[in-house]
């Protein structure tokens, strides 16, 4: 995920605008804007401070790589929004239609 | 229970002039989630009039509250009546439908509407749809488990639809 949509996640989840997220670290709102529209990082401690002026903590840590989603997203990218949708409703509903047949086995 | 439908629960939202936006995990899998979901989530706007249009709505709809392993109980569907709780847990004719009126970390439907956008689910049914990192907002400040451990594949998502928009 980009600092971008971290600095405006956490922003909008403490409902203040970016001139009062400015405000609170001492920088101008068009500062906020060009780092929610992508156009520069910040670094990795102004992010840090970023978010903990909106009231949250950015936890940072190492996991092992996992790209297992990547097939299915990219599939996803190809199609249209509609097709995405029946794809999910029609896997949703063969999936509660064995439900009772994996309870049953279940015991 | 009826077999899960989201289109025409959301045709009969738009032909009542709800206003409304499509959260969750259908607002997800529009912008390429991978994960399944079994049922609707929409945030409406809270005006009275709104959710009078939103009440004729969900008798056409023939709602009922959702009660687990047990049938749908009947309920008094009129405006003042939706007004009076935060979310409604729904079953109808084509299956699950839950109403956020506040979803977590955000102020309700004018907070979605700022970033949210436009998904053609037919030719004459266009819905307004929550950004993908509004849904992870959502998530994240739900804190339930279900919500937490959608993350991961929601972040790749994200990331790897802005990939493809921009690929420099």
């Amino acid at each position: 995920m980009l600092s971008a949509d971290l600095i405006y996640m956490a922003r909008r989840r403490a409902g203040v605008t970016q001139a009062e997220l400015g405000r609170r670290i001492g920088l101008p709102q068009s500062q906020i804007s060009r780092w929610e529209r992508g156009r520069v990082e910040p670094s990795l401690e102004t992010l840090r401070r970023l978010v903990r002026a909106c009231g949250l903590e950015l936890t940072l840590g190492l996991a092992n790589g996992d790209d297992s989603y990547d097939a299915f997203i990219e599939r996803a990218l190809d199609l249209t929004p509609a097709e995405r949708v029946t794809d999910a409703v029609r896997r949703a509903n063969a999936l509660a239609k064995l439900r009772p047949a994996i309870e049953a086995a279940r015991g | 229970m009826a077999e899960f439908d989201p289109v025409p629960i959301l045709r009969v939202l738009q032909r009542h002039a709800v206003r409304f936006i499509v959260i969750g995990g259908i607002a997800a899998i529009a912008q390429c989630s991978p994960l399944p979901t079994e049922d609707l989530d929409v945030t409406p706007a809270r005006d009275l009039e709104n959710l009078g249009r939103l009440a004729a709505a969900l008798a056409e709809l023939e709602a009922n509250l959702r009660v687990p392993h047990a049938p749908g109980v009947p309920f008094p569907i009129d405006a003042r009546f939706l007004a009076d709780r935060q979310a409604w847990t729904l079953d109808t004719s084509f299956g699950p439908f839950d109403l956020v009126v506040v979803p977590a970390g955000t102020t309700g439907y004018d907070d979605l509407d700022a970033d949210a956008g436009y998904a053609a689910l037919e030719e004459s049914l266009i819905v307004r749809v929550a950004s993908l990192r509004d849904v992870i907002r959502m998530k994240e400040a739900s804190g339930r488990a279900k919500d937490l451990a959608a993350l991961p594949a929601l972040y790749r998502a994200l990331e790897l639809g802005r990939r493809r928009d921009d690929p420099g």
